[in-house]
């Protein structure tokens, strides 16, 4: 056997040499097709989020919309794309903004931010279930933290919840207790509880918070003469008159303060007051209407009260005064009639 | 000069002399009066416990001092016990002391006993009781000896619906007592409804909410002359509503035509006036008339009920007491309609922040105005941390009327039994001293029940009358008095049951300030006729028997 040829002549032997050729050849042919695909991507294959961009810029916000649908059906997972397009669709389509917000996983970085957007879109469009969903899930990643709870506290409040939105509001009071509104809040909910007499300490803290925070004064009237304080409730309608002398509010509070107190024509005062500010608020003339009752002129509380009958005639508590009105003035008749009334409201409101 | 000129003034106007300082003495342990109510809470808060039990003055042996009946409660779920401090209890009262005779009479009720009605249902002279139960309600005849039989041949008058307060009354004017039954709520024990309720974040268990709750019809027997009664309810026209939760019941004639009607305190649902036709038949008229809901439209709780004319216009005004963060009512009687002037007289504001239930009229200083006493305790209990807002025991009331235009609260100012925050239940008025003054007992609940001497020092006198029926019943309940003094005239009602699961003795006491001679009474008994009494004195008891007086 003669000896193999030494590895330079291998290497530099014919059939090598048509080998590393063929190679090069190869190598050559897929890098140029690489940077064809490249050069066709980057030409035939739009940067949507860069379309969307420049859509913006020009004002076209539908064409940043179609283009931000179009990166997400190519790439699904874009949670850019799903912020920015639900941005854009949050007044024209909450419904559908909301939709992409959540398919935002739970894992991703931007998840707090989403479920934060689907909170107040919620919110906003009277969502309240959904709404709660949000903020109860930002709350568990966040169980020191304000926004939520204090949210909850709001939704469940304004839904009429309160017995829900109470232990939100108490939670935001403890994690803020240097914020006035919250303890307005906490009492605003103890009312809709009816606990007037809860009302009192969280009014008296937003009042020490924030001494001229003037619905404090006002709602702390209102606890008072709702818990039997007269005198208390005097002094605090006082403040807010001299905050605004044209508080109606507060005079009616003044006039109940009045009547509790006996002086009843201190409380006609007050009512007389209130009328020349808002002439046909009704609860000031039903209150005036009481007091005719009780110094005996039944007619003159029955024909103070029927000027209101237009606007009030699907009104229960209208209805039920004069109803009072009538049957103490021997129209008895017509009280029936007006107790009937009554009673189909609250049967239609059930 | 000056004591002719007052001498003067006290003449023109007699009761000018309301500076007596109102003042009553807790004497339960020296009148040995050893009651102790039993109602014991259960952990799942049972709601009928937290009810109370009533009581009743009544003359059982006809010495002409009122004796003392308590209710008692029980244990829940029932358990067969013969401790007699479980049961019902008689206290004979002699010459102001007590004395427990309960084994004497025989009276053992070991049943949750909550109302009762006096009346001598037989017209024998001497007063029987009803009493109502969670539970079957029971009728004692008083045998006139000392003893008592409970009436068991009459199985409809044992009903087992819950009942409340009931009265006697002669409703068809035939001369005797008829019995109204207020019924509350359908608690079946073997079905017990239960609720909780939450307060700081924690949920605690708690009586059902009444209005959320199945009500009971009211009952009317009638009393068939012959021992006998039947039950009446459906053709009376009591079940011509949906059922109430009955616990109040005062009856009285509203509409001046003589015959009786009845109110109805129902718990958190509309108030009922049953008026009468005048033969025996009725029909709901409260919510016309002003008195099924408050000023505000407003139905409210309604534990308690009392009637009379406090602002001196010669009418029966009303009273009810209701729940915590409610006013009680003070229903005032215009004639065509009634009129809620609680706040007017000064008697809303004190009581938002309590719960009501019994409520006595009471002429504390014998002015010849009725005062009103309160007894107050919520039915809700917390752990302490949490009672602040909603306490479980109150302190109890007593407001001054001031000549029929206003009240004034004089509860810290008269005695310390009103300084002691106590569940007060139910509360009765009678002369148990034979003093002139009329005091009150008061049942707490799972507590001692207190009796209160009235201990008001003034220079007031008063007038004591029973009235005798012959052609009407001989309780003569519903009779109206109206008295003369000078220029003025005082107006009284022979009640039957008041407050709240109570009856106050028969005898009614009219104060007459410092005069000594009331000029006159004309009684309108409920048999139709009308007759008068002239100069009667502050000196014994006058006994006015129909017949006998000067007929008008």
């Amino acid at each position: 056997m003669q000896d193999e040829a030494p590895v330079s002549e291998k290497a530099n032997s014919p059939s090598r040499t048509s080998k590393s050729w063929l190679l090069a050849v190869v190598i050559v042919v897929v890098s140029m097709v690489a940077l064809l695909f490249y050069v066709r991507k980057s030409y035939l294959t739009p940067d949507f989020m860069q379309q969307a961009s420049s859509a913006l810029k020009r004002g076209d916000e539908a064409a940043a919309v179609s283009a931000l649908r179009s990166e997400i059906q190519r790439n699904p997972d874009s949670t850019a794309a799903k912020l920015r397009l639900a941005k854009l669709l949050q007044d024209s389509s909450p419904d559908e903004a909301i939709e992409y917000l959540q398919q935002i996983p739970v894992s991703d970085p931007q998840r707090s931010n989403a479920v934060q957007q689907i909170a107040v879109l919620c919110i906003l469009h009277n969502k309240t279930s959904e709404a709660e969903t949000a903020l109860l899930e930002l709350m568990e990643k966040s169980p020191g933290s304000l926004g939520p709870q204090l949210s909850l506290a709001e939704l469940h409040y304004q839904n009429q919840k309160p017995e829900a939105a109470l232990p939100f509001a108490e939670k935001a009071a403890s994690i803020a207790p240097d914020r006035a509104q919250t303890f307005l809040l906490l009492a605003e909910i103890h009312d809709e509880m009816l606990h007037p007499e809860k009302m009192i300490e969280p009014l008296q803290q937003a009042i020490r918070l924030e001494p001229d925070f003037y619905e404090a004064h006002l709602n702390l009237a209102y606890a008072y003469n709702k818990t039997g304080q007269p005198a208390m409730a005097e002094e605090q309608a006082r403040w807010c008159l001299r905050i605004n002398p044209r508080e109606v509010a507060a005079l009616r509070i003044l006039a109940l303060a009045a009547r509790d107190q006996g002086d009843f024509e201190a409380a006609k005062q007050h009512l007389k007051t209130a009328s020349q500010i808002e002439p046909l608020n009704l609860d000031c003339r039903i209150l005036e209407a009481d007091l005719l009752l009780f110094e005996r002129k039944p007619q003159e509380a029955y024909e103070r009260l029927r000027e209101l009958y237009d606007a009030h005639q699907q009104t229960v508590r209208y209805l039920g005064a004069l109803a009072r009105a009538a049957a103490s003035a021997g129209k008895r008749e017509e009280a029936r009639e007006l107790h009937r009334r009554v009673a189909e409201l609250l049967k239609q409101a059930q | 000069m000056l004591a002719v000129l007052l001498g003067c003034l006290l003449i023109c106007c007699p009761t000018l002399a309301q500076d007596a300082k109102p003042h009553f003495t807790d004497v339960t342990g020296d009148m040995k009066l050893d009651f102790q109510n039993y109602s014991p809470l259960t952990p799942e808060r049972h709601l009928h416990l937290f009810m109370g039990s009533g009581l009743a003055w009544i003359d059982h042996d006809r010495d002409d001092w009122p004796d003392l009946y308590f209710c008692q409660g029980a244990a829940f779920p029932t358990v067969k016990t013969e401790q007699p401090e479980h049961s019902d209890q008689l206290f004979r009262n002699r010459n102001g002391v007590f004395e427990n005779i309960t084994a004497l009479a025989g009276l053992w009720n070991f049943d949750y006993s909550m109302g009762t009605a006096v009346g001598d249902y037989d017209n024998d002279g001497f007063q029987d009781l009803y009493v109502s139960s969670y539970g079957p309600n029971h009728l004692y005849k008083n045998n006139g000896d000392g003893t008592w039989s409970e009436i068991a041949d009459q199985p409809i008058l044992n009903d087992e619906r819950f009942g409340a307060s009931c009265t006697w009354a002669d409703v068809d004017a035939d001369g005797d007592l008829d019995l109204y039954v207020a019924s509350y709520l359908q608690l079946p024990p073997d079905d017990y409804p239960l609720c909780s309720h939450e307060e700081g974040g924690k949920r605690y268990p708690g009586g059902c909410h009444p209005r959320f709750q199945k009500h009971e019809y009211d009952i009317l027997y009638r009393n068939n002359g012959d021992g006998a009664f039947t039950d009446i309810s459906q053709e009376a026209g009591l079940m011509s509503e949906t059922p109430r939760a009955g616990l109040g019941v005062f009856v009285f004639d509203p509409d001046d035509d003589r015959d009786l009607d009845f109110y109805i305190a129902n718990d958190t649902v509309h108030n009922q006036l049953w008026v009468n036709s005048g033969r025996g038949t009725f029909v709901d008229d409260a919510l016309v008339t002003g008195v099924a809901v408050n000023g505000f439209g407003v139905a409210e709780a309604g534990m308690g009920v009392n009637g009379g004319d406090i602002d001196g216009d010669g009418r029966i005004d009303l009273f009810v007491t209701n729940y915590f963060n409610e006013t009680n009512t003070l229903y005032r009687n215009d004639g065509v309609a009634f009129t809620d002037v609680t706040a007017e007289y000064g008697l809303g504001a004190p009581s938002k922040q309590r719960l009501g239930f019994g409520t006595s009229f009471i002429d504390v200083n014998n002015d010849g105005w009725l005062d009103i006493f309160v007894a107050n305790g919520h039915v809700q209990s917390y752990p302490p941390e949490l009672e602040r807002h909603t306490p479980f025991a109150q302190l109890p009331q007593l407001f001054l009327n001031r000549n029929g235009q206003r009240f004034e609260e004089i509860s810290l100012k008269a005695g310390s039994y009103f300084l002691k925050k106590v569940v007060g239940r139910s509360s009765g008025m009678a002369d148990f001293d034979r003093d002139g003054r009329s005091d009150l007992a008061v049942q707490h609940l799972n507590e001692s029940a207190a009796i209160l001497r009235n201990d008001t020092e003034s220079n007031n006198h008063s007038v004591t009358i029973e009235l005798i029926g012959t052609q009407s019943d001989r309780e003569a309940i519903g009779a109206f008095m109206e008295a003369k003094l000078g220029d003025r005239r005082i107006v009284r009602l022979c009640n039957g049951s008041v407050s709240y699961l109570a009856s106050d003795e028969r005898r009614t006491q009219i104060g007459i300030g410092e005069q000594t001679v009331l000029d006159s009474v004309t009684v309108r008994w409920p048999s139709g006729l009308t007759e008068s009494w002239r100069s009667l004195g502050t000196q014994g008891v006058h006994k006015l028997i129909e017949g006998r007086g000067h007929a008008r």
